[in-house]
């Protein structure tokens, strides 16, 4: 009797913490809902298919950067660089693209080697915020603070302190564009990330190990985990998707800015944090962090859907992120 | 004699667990008034609520004829109720005086911490529990005997009517516990309350005026301990009167297991040891003697000086311990709490967590593989649990430690090093670990135990070694084992 009793109760807590992860989402909505300006035919512009996807294609860049943050700061981490690696992976991506000595007659290899470039050259960075992480022990704040500065040079260094224009004209570089920006084939990307890291960290090994050096890390020295390939993973993965993101960032904007993803880092902390994920490692998820993604990106659709300035938008911003992290967590530790 | 508190129908529920039931209470002043209980009995907590570390669901209470309504730790101590907690809070990157200190630092009315009042009053304190520590090192190399020790040095710097200790013994050996029931006989002297928390009935009996017995968050009754004995003690804990006291055998041991020739650290002085398959090998000593070092050593975390091991007769090097783990050692920490838990996580999780890289190779998590592997083995080491999903965080002392045992024989370790398996834990646990230690020997499994408790050693090991300042202070062979001896070695200057 008291068993069952005992079971119903975990039941509804349970039941309870999935239910409150949505309920802010559900808030925003609904505030998106009463707050959108209606088209001619009487609909609700917030709640159109076109103003939906248009959302999604938005937050698909902080999105995918979030994903790595997530698995960066539940093992107890941070990743500050990730802004940096966005802009210098723009950059490297457009430079290759457009540069005459590279170009190679295969449109297929013309643009899949800029990328796979790109994508190397972010993962190296990771790496390196992981190998000082990991066995140097420095601090990760301190480490990818480093690293944000340094990578930005590299990105400017690259660029000749300029921006890349691609895709006016018809080249690789347009074509690369094209797909890239092309708002279904965005959607899709972000959406085949998140169900591969959420199986990742869900499902696998790597992802319990994670959780594990993130709650204790002494104890998980004494599980006998190899604790520094763990975290060496976490910055390169994070790097990884940060160069990702800066491949469809150039896309969409046709260039490769070395000024682009500047305080993305922090976008993506907030929305992590928004997505229940603690700080002080050990605990969240990614599906929270979807969810905390999605509730940034629908907060910044309805202030620009009714012309909220820009400087008042970043006030707004500020008290949603504190009341939306306060309904995500509940009652925090006591 | 007033009552200085008194508890009325104290509730209170964690996640699911009805902690406390309702609770009555009256403590006087001058009196040494025990709560005794098994681990899970909810004694902490009613400790905790008394402080203002947690708050009670329902209930009053009443402090020097006052209501409390509103209560935390800065609240009961300007009230004069201090507590020692069994987490041992100290601040690891502050020094020890000021570590003691801390509360008291508006002695000097300056912001300015003046060193030479702080040196003063540092070893005013720490004199009284016993220990002989320069006040400006850090807390980090400390053991958690020592730590225990520091912090009843800091709640004996409070300006207090009413004193909680929480298990304060628990970590230490007879000797320094000897000096813990001075401390309080002294403290009832000067007519403060103390409200003693503990789960050995032989303090208890020894200590207090008055005793009061909690199980499954009812209190089964306060009496006064001059109507008390033994076995009716134990009756009203346990609703039985009898311990299974499983006294180990000889066996026959013969084949060679473990050696650890000339080992040299920065704490330990040319160890030779050698260990059977099968065999339970004691450790005794007093914190700080090398007999912690001794384990961390054999597991990799920290590093030889010279000297080697060697395990069936053949050399091995262990770096960390995943060297450790690969040869077959796995290493069972004194302190569950920082170096053997994950709190954020389930039983399960805990438990699986040392095999999930050597069962699920191909990276994805079979789970029903895990459900059963997990089920199996907390089955063995008896842990009682609702289900395996729930945080290890809702379980009792014993429990825990029950996971934590799960977790190391998950990976089938044929040398297994104990330090201190039992502490802070209940009578029923203890003898359930005792049980299965026994029944590891019995399959081959080399076991090294410590204990702070003599006892336990006696009872249970086929051979004991005294650890003294870094050396082997003597051996002791089955059948030669006494208190005394052992005792006497281990404090040999």
């Amino acid at each position: 009797m008291k068993n069952i009793f005992h079971q119903l109760l975990n039941n509804i807590n349970t039941y309870s913490m999935n239910y409150r992860r949505y309920l802010a989402l559900l808030l925003i909505i609904f505030v998106g809902v009463i707050f959108s300006p209606k088209s001619g035919n009487g609909s609700i512009i917030f709640l159109e298919p076109e103003n939906m996807t248009d959302i999604i294609r938005q937050i698909s860049e902080i999105g995918i950067i979030a994903l790595g943050m997530t698995l960066v700061i539940i093992s107890a981490g941070i990743d500050l660089s990730v802004g940096s690696i966005l802009a210098l992976s723009a950059c490297v991506v457009s430079f290759f693209l457009t540069d005459a000595s590279f170009s190679s007659s295969n449109v297929f290899l013309g643009i899949l080697s800029p990328i796979i470039i790109a994508l190397i050259i972010s993962t190296i960075i990771g790496l390196l915020n992981g190998l000082a992480v990991a066995y140097l022990k420095i601090q990760p704040f301190i480490v990818t603070l480093a690293m944000m500065f340094g990578v930005r040079g590299l990105a400017r260094i690259v660029t000749n302190n300029a921006n890349i224009d691609i895709g006016f004209g018809d080249d690789l570089a347009s074509n690369f564009a094209e797909i890239f920006s092309e708002k279904y084939l965005v959607i899709m990307i972000y959406i085949i990330l998140c169900i591969i890291l959420s199986v990742l960290f869900k499902r696998t090994i790597y992802g319990r190990l994670i959780r594990a050096i993130g709650d204790n890390r002494r104890a998980a020295k004494y599980t006998g985990i190899a604790i520094e390939k763990i975290q060496l993973g976490v910055y390169a993965l994070c790097g990884f998707l940060a160069g990702l993101a800066g491949i469809i960032h150039a896309a969409q904007n046709h260039q490769g800015s070395p000024n682009a993803g500047v305080m993305y880092e922090l976008e993506a902390i907030a929305a992590v944090v928004i997505g229940g994920t603690a700080l002080s490692g050990g605990k969240g998820s990614i599906s929270g962090t979807i969810i905390g993604t999605l509730i940034m990106g629908i907060m910044t659709n309805i202030l620009r859907l009714n012309n909220v300035d820009a400087n008042i938008e970043m006030v707004l911003k500020s008290i949603i992120i504190i009341i939306a992290v306060k309904i995500q967590t509940g009652r925090s530790e006591s | 004699m007033d009552n200085i508190l008194q508890l009325n129908g104290i509730d209170k529920r964690y996640d699911g667990i009805h902690a406390l039931k309702s609770i009555d209470l009256k403590f006087k002043s001058g009196e040494i008034h025990s709560i005794i209980g098994e681990n899970g009995a909810g004694k902490s907590t009613l400790g905790k609520i008394i402080y203002g570390i947690v708050n009670p669901d329902k209930g009053r209470i009443i402090y020097s004829e006052k209501e409390i309504t509103k209560n935390n730790p800065v609240i009961a101590q300007k009230l004069g109720i201090s507590m020692v907690t069994q987490e041992l809070d100290l601040f690891p990157n502050l020094t020890l005086s000021e570590n003691i200190a801390i509360n008291n630092f508006s002695l000097n009315e300056k912001f300015i911490v003046n060193k030479k009042l702080l040196s003063a009053f540092y070893k005013n304190y720490i004199k009284k529990v016993g220990l002989n520590l320069p006040g400006d090192i850090k807390l980090g190399d400390l053991s958690v005997g020592e730590l225990q020790l520091i912090s009843i040095a800091r709640a004996l710097s409070f300006k207090h009517k009413l004193i909680i200790m929480d298990e304060p013994t628990s970590a230490l050996t007879e000797e320094s516990s000897e000096i813990v029931y001075n401390i309080v006989r002294e403290l009832r002297k000067k007519n403060i309350a103390v409200i003693y928390i503990s789960h050995n009935i032989n303090e208890v009996l020894a200590l207090s005026d008055q005793v009061t017995v909690l199980r499954d968050g009812k209190t089964v009754g306060t009496v006064p301990v001059q109507n008390l004995n033994r076995n009716e003690l134990i009756k009203m804990m346990a609703g039985t009167s009898e311990i299974n006291k499983n006294k180990q055998k000889m066996i026959n041991l013969s084949e060679d297991l473990l050696e650890m020739q000339k080992l040299k650290t920065d704490k330990l002085h040319s160890i030779n040891l050698k260990l059977k398959r099968g065999e339970i090998l004691g450790i005794a000593g007093l914190v700080g003697s090398g007999r912690a070092e001794l384990g961390n050593t054999l597991f990799g975390l920290k590093k030889i000086l010279s000297g080697k091991f060697l395990i069936n007769n053949k050399p091995v090097i262990i770096r960390n311990p995943r060297d450790a783990i690969k040869n077959g050692i796995m290493l069972l920490p004194e302190d569950r709490k920082k170096s053997g838990l994950f709190f954020s996580m389930s039983i399960k999780e805990n438990t699986s967590l040392s095999i999930l890289e050597k069962v699920f190779r191909l990276g994805f998590i079979d789970n029903k593989d895990e459900l059963n592997k997990v089920r199996s083995m907390n089955d063995r080491v008896l842990l009682r649990y609702n289900s395996v999903d729930d945080s290890v965080d809702l379980l009792s002392g014993g429990n825990q430690q029950k996971v934590l045992l799960s977790k190391c024989l998950m990976s089938d370790p044929k040398i297994l090093f104990l330090n201190n398996p039992t502490r802070g834990i209940d009578i029923k646990s203890k003898s359930e670990i005792y049980g299965l230690i026994h029944s590891l020997s019995k399959q081959g499994t080399g076991i090294i135990l410590i204990s702070s408790e003599i006892e336990e050693l006696i009872d249970n090991c086929h051979r004991i070694i005294v650890m003294n300042k870094g050396i082997q202070s003597d051996e002791y062979q089955y059948g030669q084992f006494s208190n005394q001896k052992i005792l006497h070695s281990a404090t040999m200057a």
